[in-house]
């Protein structure tokens, strides 16, 4: 199969559920498409349909309408078995693993491919050590699974997935209760799995800083509009990405790379880097502080410190803290 | 929950255990007129006395377990109730209606002549004397309802003179009503008498509740006469002769039999066999496991009592374990359902608590067929 | 097995094994009567036994009565399992789908509707034990047929669960009435059913259940990685490709053949269901289904046996109903367990 050629295709999708005798179409005008190789972050406000999307995808019974095509071919075609080899999930359920260590937990990914019995071959066997290394949770194959962690747990899940060797990986908000290290390693991982393996990852996510870090596609799903997808650089650049955002309120700042709150507010004048500076500014315009035409502020790196010109005397200090109590705050 | 309504749900369980003391007999008095008390042979569960025109019941046992007498007054002749304190229930004759509730009395009617007066009864199907079959197909008999508790509303718009009553002890309560429209509540102990001759005598009771005492005592000392005469029949049979019998039943693998002193083992005795339980003492039913019942009776040479199987061939469809048996492998098994009513009634426990004579000859020719040549049993046939 | 599984799942199958042939044996040489140990050796090695009596007990009795406790352990916690994975709750059984409740609404038609009813049963009044045993299967196999059309067009597990428990409660209120209508003989035999009996099963009887366990046996090995798969969820399970309709409908048949079949010949005995599964995860400590299915069978063989002859009170001319002994052994055993480990770390 060549590089390019998607492994999941959607052309003019909408999804919805069944309300009685009707359907309720939750989301429409969906376009997409998923390449291996790739990790792609499905992102979107709560409610508008992400589940949905990601149910259909999965090859769950709902109503659609569109075309979604699985390596070329519609998507209903395929059978419960044959999905279950090429698309493996890691999804937010909790787990009650009664009694199982980390392997066995790794070894049921290999379900789709064992006999009846579930006996594992050779061939099993590699897959699910190569998973097991991937995820680097070689140190924890013997430990019960009630006993991990968090972030010790998502990986274990993630090996399975990815023991179950699938050519698509859908993870449902694989970060959500994460500590801040964990976020940022699970993502890391999921990259590097993409692209060392070879996988199609779709990943839905509200990580956003850490999303924008990581990975190659975005799908926007904004509020009663159409599915937006690119890198997301050009969603950023092209200001797509403030259809995340409350309106109004806030905005993606495209050069400091953070989502800023839009009031306009007279700013101080400061001179001094611009690494320091904004720090200094963010701070001032969080406290509300105005700019009063009597002082001057300079800052200053290496050591980083700042200096208050008044007319009569010059205060110099080394915290944003400091400068904040010169000021009249805190 | 708010302080009154706790206050109100802790009235309302007062009231319902208030309620379930209530039913106790009341205490005698000093008796200031002159009573003779009428002898009684072997009943323990009843006692009568004579009075100018009247006579005085005490039922002693009315169901197991501790309690207080109940006494009754049946007043005989009119203006003759004595001053005597409190009665659980007065009877003035003459009676003319009657509601029982137990098939045992239905025969004290039959033998007393006045089966006309029974005109209530709960479950009707249950009784087998033709007498009383033909009066209930006429619909002279009103069916009181089939359970636990009979129809109290019926019996109060009957409004009879006479209610007789049978009990385990635990359903009394909800006869209050009975009681409080003034009819007549008598309880009756017959049930709990094992002696068999002791159990034949409480048609005295029903006599004298009644107004047949004379004649109650008639019918009683001749069944005492027969049954009397049987029993010195096979006295004189030693232990060595005496065929070795089992009786009861298995359900599962739990073998239910008379105890010793129950009614129906006290028959055995007296019928000159070797009752294989004679040494579980207790008036009540055995629960016996199976391998214990055949290490000791499997070679027993009479089964006397086998519930109501029709045949040998039903029996060991229902447990092929009875077959182990020799009595059974022997076709020497006997049980009492030769007589039944029209509509299924067992005439064994209707009739056979007042003749307990008729029960023992049944026995005596079952077991020393020598003896009695030309009789041929009632209420027992072998099963085929 | 992976190199993932414990090492004790491989040698305690034939412990396992061993333990039940101990048991079996001493099942059958304790009792009322005492039988000595060579008799019942010789007995079973062919040699014959001196006593005619105690032949009978042995071959007649107290054989059948083994296999029958070794058939209802093995047939109870193989659906109690089952029911636990699948409904992933720890306090299922096989009597959750209300089998038991239906099993015992058909005996007490049998044995107290003819009072309420007022039909005749002529004669037999002690009903032949084919009798109650197709009772019982009809209850079973009726509540089984609601549960499957329940199953078809009801969704989440969760509410199939609770329907089952509606079930038993309704039939449980028809059995009141029945019982409340009753005679005092025919209320104290439906009494005598329902706290269990595993002697009452005839030569004739012990094949036919040894027939439906082997049938109920069925699909749990045709399902059992879909088990395993269970353990995660449905949704994971239905991802690794686990139909779970027909998993349902496996399990339902499973437990139904297993449980109706073991509650017909023996009334309905309490606790094997419930605690030998979880007995099984805390010996084997594991929750690999492939050694918790042949586990649960074992230990819930040999734990009947063992209750069995307690029951029988050796020594003595009484019995115990055999669910009071299951309950009164079984529940301080699991407490013991529960306290010594961790429980929800093993479920």
């Amino acid at each position: 199969m060549e590089k390019d050629t998607p492994i999941l295709e959607g052309k003019n999708v909408a999804v919805g559920y069944h309300k009685g005798k009707d359907i309720h179409w939750v989301a429409r005008d969906l376009s997409f498409c998923v390449r291996p190789g790739q990790l792609t972050c499905l992102l979107g406000p709560n409610g508008v349909g992400k589940s949905t999307l990601i149910k259909a995808i999965m090859g769950q019974k709902l109503p659609t309408s569109g075309t979604i095509l699985f390596q070329g071919k519609p998507l209903q075609q395929l059978g419960a078995k044959e999905m279950a080899r090429k698309v493996s999930v890691v999804l937010t359920d909790r787990i009650s693993p009664g009694n199982l260590n980390v392997r066995q937990l790794v070894e049921l990914g290999r379900g789709p491919f064992t006999n009846w019995l579930g006996s594992l071959s050779e061939e099993d066997e590699k897959v699910i050590d190569q998973a097991i290394a991937s995820t680097n949770i070689g140190y924890l194959i013997d430990k019960n699974v009630a006993e991990l962690s968090d972030g010790q747990l998502q990986k274990v899940m993630i090996a399975r997935a990815l023991a179950q060797d699938g050519e698509l990986m859908i993870l449902d908000e694989p970060t959500a209760h994460l500590d801040l290290i964990n976020r940022m390693e699970i993502m890391q991982l999921l990259r590097d799995i993409a692209h060392s393996r070879h996988k199609a990852m779709l990943v839905v996510t509200h990580d956003l800083d850490i999303a924008v870090e990581t990975a190659d596609v975005f799908w926007l799903m904004p509020c009663g509009g159409p599915l937006v997808s690119g890198t997301p650089e050009d969603i950023i650049l092209s200001g797509h990405i403030n259809q995340l955002l409350p309106q109004g309120k806030f905005y993606f700042n495209p050069s400091t790379g953070k989502i800023a709150s839009i009031s306009p507010q007279d700013e101080f004048l400061i001179d001094g880097p611009e690494k320091v500076v904004q720090w200094l500014k963010l701070a001032l315009r969080k406290r509300g502080i105005k700019p009063d035409g009597n002082i001057r502020l300079t800052a200053m790196d290496d050591p980083i410190r700042f200096l208050l010109e008044r007319e009569d005397h010059t205060v110099q200090v080394s915290t944003v803290e400091e400068v904040l109590k010169e000021l009249g705050d805190g | 929950m708010s302080k009154i309504a706790q206050l109100f749900i802790a009235s309302i369980y007062f009231l319902i255990l208030g309620t379930g003391l209530s039913c106790s007999p009341s205490t005698p008095r000093e008796e200031a007129q002159e009573v003779q008390p009428l002898s009684l042979s072997y009943a323990q569960g009843f006692k009568i006395s004579q009075g100018e025109g009247f006579k005085i019941l005490e039922v002693l046992q009315a169901y197991p377990g501790e309690h207080e007498p109940f006494r009754y007054l049946v007043v005989e002749e009119e203006g003759k109730e004595p001053g005597l304190g409190n009665f659980d229930a007065v009877i003035t004759l003459p009676v003319e209606e009657i509601v029982l509730t137990s098939t045992t009395q239905v025969p004290h009617l039959d033998f007393l002549g006045i089966p006309d007066k029974m005109i209530g009864f709960p479950n009707t199907d249950l009784i087998s004397s033709s007498v009383m079959r033909t009066r209930i197909d006429a619909g002279k008999v009103k069916d009181l309802g089939r359970g636990p508790v009979a129809n109290v509303e019926m019996i109060v718009d009957l409004n009879p003179d006479l209610v007789i009553f049978s009990t385990l002890g635990e359903n009394i309560e909800p006869y209050g009503i009975v009681r409080k429209a003034g009819i007549p509540f008598i309880l009756n102990g017959e049930y709990t008498e094992q002696d068999p001759l002791g159990r034949a005598e409480w048609i005295k009771f029903t006599g004298a509740l009644t107004g047949k005492y004379p004649e109650a005592v008639a019918v009683f000392e001749k069944i005492e006469g027969e049954y009397l005469a049987l029993k010195e029949q096979v006295a004189a049979i030693s232990q060595q002769q005496q065929p070795t019998v089992i009786s009861g039943i298995m359900y599962k693998d739990i073998w239910y039999a008379p105890a010793a002193d129950n009614w129906g083992a006290l028959f055995l005795k007296d019928a000159g066999v070797d009752y294989v339980f004679k040494h579980h003492q207790g008036t009540g039913s055995l629960q016996l496991n199976y391998e214990y019942v055949l290490e000791k009776a499997l070679e027993a040479d009479v089964w006397i009592g086998a519930a109501d199987f029709r045949n040998l061939a039903e029996m060991q469809r229902a447990d092929h374990r009875y077959a182990n048996f020799k009595a059974f492998q022997l076709g020497e098994v006997y049980t009492y359902s030769h007589k039944r009513g029209a509509t299924g009634g067992f005439e064994y426990f209707e009739l056979g608590y007042m003749r307990p004579d008729i029960i023992l000859k049944d026995l005596i020719k079952i077991f020393h067929p020598e003896h009695l040549p030309d009789y041929e049993p009632y209420f027992y046939e072998k099963l085929n | 097995m992976g190199k993932g599984s414990t090492n004790r799942a491989r040698f305690y199958p034939m412990g396992g094994l061993l333990l039940l042939l101990i048991l079996f044996l001493i099942n059958v040489s304790l009792g009322s009567i005492a039988i000595p140990l060579e008799e019942i050796v010789s007995g079973l090695t062919g040699g014959g036994i001196s006593k005619r009596s105690w032949e009978i007990i042995l071959f007649d009795y107290r054989i059948p009565k083994a296999l029958t406790a070794i058939l209802a352990g093995v047939a109870l916690s193989l659906s109690g399992l089952q029911m636990q994975t699948f409904f992933r709750n720890p306090l299922a059984g096989p009597y959750v789908l209300g089998i038991s409740s239906g099993a015992g609404l058909g005996v007490a038609l049998l044995l107290l509707g003819g009072s309420a009813f007022g039909w005749n049963l002529g004669g037999g009044g002690f009903i032949g034990v084919w009798g109650t045993v197709l009772a019982a299967s009809t209850g079973a196999i009726l509540v089984l047929v609601l549960m499957s059309i329940t199953a078809w067009r009801v969704k989440d597990s969760m509410t199939l669960l609770i329907i089952g428990l509606m079930f038993g409660s309704a039939t449980g209120a028809i059995i009141s009435v029945l019982s409340y209508f009753g005679g005092a003989e025919e209320l104290k035999l439906f009494t005598v059913w329902s706290m269990g009996s595993l002697g009452g099963v005839s030569q004739a009887q012990l094949g036919v259940f040894l027939i439906t366990c082997l049938l109920g046996i069925v699909p749990v090995l045709i399902f059992v990685k879909s088990f395993n798969a269970m353990l995660l969820g449905e949704r994971y399970a239905e991802s690794m490709g686990v139909n779970l309709y027909q998993l349902r409908w496996a399990m339902i048949l499973s437990t139904g053949i297993l449980a109706g079949s073991a509650t017909a010949f023996c009334g309905p005995i309490a606790f094997i269901g419930i605690a030998v599964p979880h007995l099984a995860r805390m010996m084997f400590q594991t929750g690999d289904h492939r050694v918790l299915f042949p586990a649960s069978a074992l230990i819930g063989a040999s734990f009947l046996l063992l209750c069995d002859s307690i029951s029988q009170l050796p020594g003595t001319a009484e019995t115990l109903p055999i669910n009071a002994i299951t309950s009164l052994f079984g529940a301080p055993l699991v407490i013991w367990l529960i306290l010594k480990r961790n429980f929800s770390r093993d479920f």
